[in-house]
């Protein structure tokens, strides 16, 4: 049954799936504090455009994909910061500008050289050993930024007004977190595809939230809820022929299920 | 403590929402700013807190260099997934929050998730926050909405013995004419240009200023509801 | 692969639904423009590279042949503009691989105005099965190309009897070549060590067949399905097993899932066209001739 971890690329895929899963675990518990946990998703359309308009400009579709979607996530919180827009209804403008520039944008060119969405869209059992290092660097920005700003980054996700009036710190808290998220959906998205992203930033998270009785304690959860569900996931689609992406959603889901039974057991 | 002269501010260039502001408020007083919405109060506290900087006049807080100033925001809608402690909330400010957690008496309740308390605990809470590094300033907006009574007597029965013992200069923004008489030593009423400066007493007087109507408050009452305190024109 | 596909389809499908509203009301209000183009040639829709391959071949100098998929994407990514309807709405023909290829060439024949006659190539041909699903890809084999060929001959004399003459010659030169091509895959193929083609997507199943070849796929006959973990090992088992020094991979679609495997079996990665479009205005002939010279690699041909 575990003959097949002697297989390079599942190994592959448990390696670059827990180093994903530990970041988007940890950027999705400020994501869905904040009240953006479509902002993932959002973001991952965002990269569309980045890809067709890197495409039409002959830049490396990825390091376009990359700027897009940074210029998006930073917009979003200008948006909500400037106009004071529902979080939700920011995202939807930035995902729907998004996505249409890269409608137009195709329609123009007509017929790229090559295939858009293969390019967006990866799978967990592909992970070349290249994509393993870019991941492992993000991975590494994002926990230590996460580490080196716990004090600040807690009080943003507790009452950002109260930071922005005492400290000043809100506003760069905000565009440092935004940059973070997209370089993890794009990164996410490229690797492993765009299910995984929306599913390992908030579901984890949710789940950890639910039943942390402390901040540290809940990006612990959310990082070891995302870890269990990669490396179940995979283990569990190898043992019964499923598609690993999916496989491993239904374990975040079926873990987020146990957390809220556990927190009304608990009560 | 705080000298405000001839202070103007506006976002737009047309639309002034403080305009030729002058008032003073010296060491150790307890100040309330009464005004109804939109009438500048929260620009207010941001150029008391420096976050914004006046477009004509000067804002003088603290001369004393080395004084802070405290504040304790609007209570928010309670977020209940919020995993964070107390403990956690305050050692994010300074790891040196045990004394002022004692003098609170919030000290028992410091490994509870702060989703977890209580409307009026909560709001100690950020008391404590806000006090961390000794302030003798403490700015304050409308801290008591959405507390029930008893926590709220105790909220500003607690501002008073700040005042008292720790000879911190107290700033209140609030709607809530009923705790005027009890605790504060002066009355600032605000209106976009007009600023009118009294005692306690006066309060009605000073209301009838502003809105240029009469105002029949029965000051010696019981806390009222929270809800703006503005009577109804009479025509 | 795409995990996200089934939900850009359901897009897809909406707009070509809104496109074809669109054209069928501008249509009628066109009806009595002339369809032909301003230098009198005929007007005539492909619904994808290889069909507007064989329509252009016979119909020559006599008309102009609008391919609805661009020449680089892949049919299944396929979206319309409102050029497509506009062409569609235009057409003197138009000319599909028909036998359930793709929902989109039986949703562009309601964007044909009234009397435009519309072809399905593919009716007569005996179709492969594979999973129990039709294999539609007979235009990777240069013998049911001729067959194809000689249909396109048939309505195109239907439509324009009067240039008849000339339509024969085309097919007749188009059919020579691909003889030429047929002789020169069956010499090619003849002497090789190996006969099995990996690939990515399981389209070569008539070439195969053609040139006693096996197939082995990697995700069944759909590009777009993501690999399970199984699949993924029995590919790097049969390319170890069969000692395989090369994995092929298709031009329009993500070459990872071929790279993993060749990575993990010690095999190297090889293009074979399928023929869906083409990037480099590379003509049938052109592209066949590359995939035989990568086959030829492949199977270690003498």
């Amino acid at each position: 049954m575990f003959e097949i971890l002697g297989y390079g690329f599942v190994i592959k895929a448990l390696i670059g799936g827990v180093l994903i899963g530990i970041a988007c675990s940890l950027i999705g518990i400020f994501l869905v504090l904040k009240r953006l946990s479509l902002f993932g998703d959002g973001l991952a359309h965002v990269a569309f455009g980045g890809v067709a308009l890197g495409f039409l400009l002959g830049i490396d579709p990825f390091i376009s994909a990359l700027a897009f979607t940074a210029i998006g996530a930073v917009s979003v919180q200008k948006l909500l910061d400037r106009a004071k827009l529902y979080g939700d209804a920011a995202t939807a403008i930035i995902l729907s500008v998004g996505m249409s520039l890269a409608v137009l944008i195709i329609g123009y060119v007509r017929g790229f050289n090559v295939n858009l969405f293969s390019f967006l869209f990866g799978s967990i059992l592909t992970l070349s050993n290249s994509d393993l290092i870019v991941i492992f660097g993000v991975v590494a920005i994002v926990c230590a930024y996460v580490a080196l700003n716990f004090r600040n980054l807690l009080l943003f996700a507790f009452n950002s007004e109260l930071l922005s009036l005492t400290s000043k710190k809100d506003s760069e808290v905000s565009f440092y977190l935004s940059i973070l998220t997209a370089m993890t959906v794009v990164i996410t998205m490229r690797a492993v595809g765009i299910l995984l992203v929306s599913a390992l930033i908030v579901m984890p998270a949710m789940s950890a939230l639910t039943i942390a009785r402390s901040f540290k304690q809940s990006l612990v959860f959310a990082m070891l809820f995302a870890v269990i569900s990669v490396i179940v996931g995979i283990i569990i689609s190898a043992m019964f022929d499923l598609p690993s992406g999916a496989t491993i959603v239904l374990t975040c889901f079926l873990i987020f299920v146990g957390a809220s039974i556990f927190k009304n057991g608990s009560k | 403590m705080i000298h405000i002269k001839n202070l103007s501010f506006s976002y737009v260039s047309d639309n002034p929402i403080l305009e030729n502001v002058s008032f003073d408020i010296e060491k150790g007083e307890f100040v309330a700013i009464l005004g109804p919405n939109g009438s500048g109060k929260t620009t207010l506290i941001k150029l008391l807190l420096g976050v914004i900087k006046p477009n004509t006049g000067t804002i003088e807080v603290c001369s004393d260099k080395t004084s802070k100033t405290g504040y304790i925001p609007q209570k928010q809608e309670l977020d209940r997934f919020f995993p964070g402690t107390v403990r956690e909330i305050l050692e994010a400010k300074s790891k040196d929050y045990l004394k002022t957690c004692e003098y609170l008496s919030i000290t028992d309740r410091l490994d509870t998730r702060f989703s977890m308390l209580s409307g009026g605990l909560q709001q100690r809470v950020m008391m404590a926050f806000s006090l961390l590094d000794n302030p003798d300033l403490l700015i304050l907006d409308e801290p008591t909405v959405g507390v029930d009574i008893r926590s709220m007597q105790e909220f500003y029965a607690l501002l008073v013995k700040l005042k008292i013992e720790k000879k911190i200069t107290i700033v209140l923004v609030t709607h809530d004419v009923g705790v005027i008489s009890r605790y504060v030593s002066k009355v600032i009423c605000i209106k976009g240009s007009m600023t009118c400066v009294g005692t306690p007493e006066e309060t009605p007087r000073l209301l009838a200023n502003l809105y240029g109507e009469h105002f029949d408050i029965h000051l010696h009452d019981q806390f009222e509801p929270n809800q703006e305190h503005k009577h109804q024109k009479r025509h | 692969m795409k995990s996200s596909a089934p939900y850009y389809k359901l897009l897809v499908a909406f707009g070509f639904a809104v496109l074809l509203l669109f054209g069928c009301t501008t249509s009628t209000n066109r009806s009595s423009n002339n369809s032909t183009s301003s230098d009198g040639k005929l007007l005539f829709v492909a619904s994808f590279y290889p069909i507007e391959q064989i329509v252009s071949g016979v119909a020559g100098e006599r008309a102009v042949v609008y391919s609805l998929v661009p020449a680089g994407t892949e049919p299944h990514d396929y979206e319309p503009t409102s050029a497509d309807v506009r062409k569609l709405s235009a057409a003197d023909a138009y000319f599909a691989l028909g036998s359930g290829f793709s929902a989109f060439e039986e949703q562009a024949k309601n964007a044909l105005s009234g009397q435009t006659p519309s072809f399905d190539l593919s009716t007569n041909i005996t179709h492969l099965t594979t999973n129990g699903k039709i294999d539609p890809h007979i235009w990777v084999s240069p013998r049911l190309m001729k067959q194809m060929t000689e249909v396109v001959y048939l309505d195109l004399i239907h439509i324009d009897p009067t240039n008849a003459q000339s339509y024969r010659a085309n097919a007749d030169g188009f059919e020579a070549k691909l003889d030429q091509l047929d002789s020169d895959f069956a010499t090619g193929l003849s002497h090789c060590n190996k006969s099995i083609i990996l690939t990515s997507h399981a389209a070569f199943g008539y070439l195969a067949l053609d040139y006693n070849l096996t197939q082995v796929g990697v995700s069944g006959l759909d590009p777009e399905s993501e690999p399970t973990p199984s699949q993924i090992r029995e590919l790097i088992d049969l390319t170890r097993q069969h000692n395989m020094k090369y994995l092929f991979y298709e031009e329009l679609v993500d070459p990872r899932v071929s790279q993993t495997i060749a990575n993990e079996a010690g095999a190297k990665t090889l293009e074979l066209n399928p023929l869906e479009g083409s990037k480099n205005k590379q003509n049938y002939f052109q592209i066949q001739r590359r995939n035989l010279q990568n086959l030829r690699l492949a199977l270690e041909c003498s």
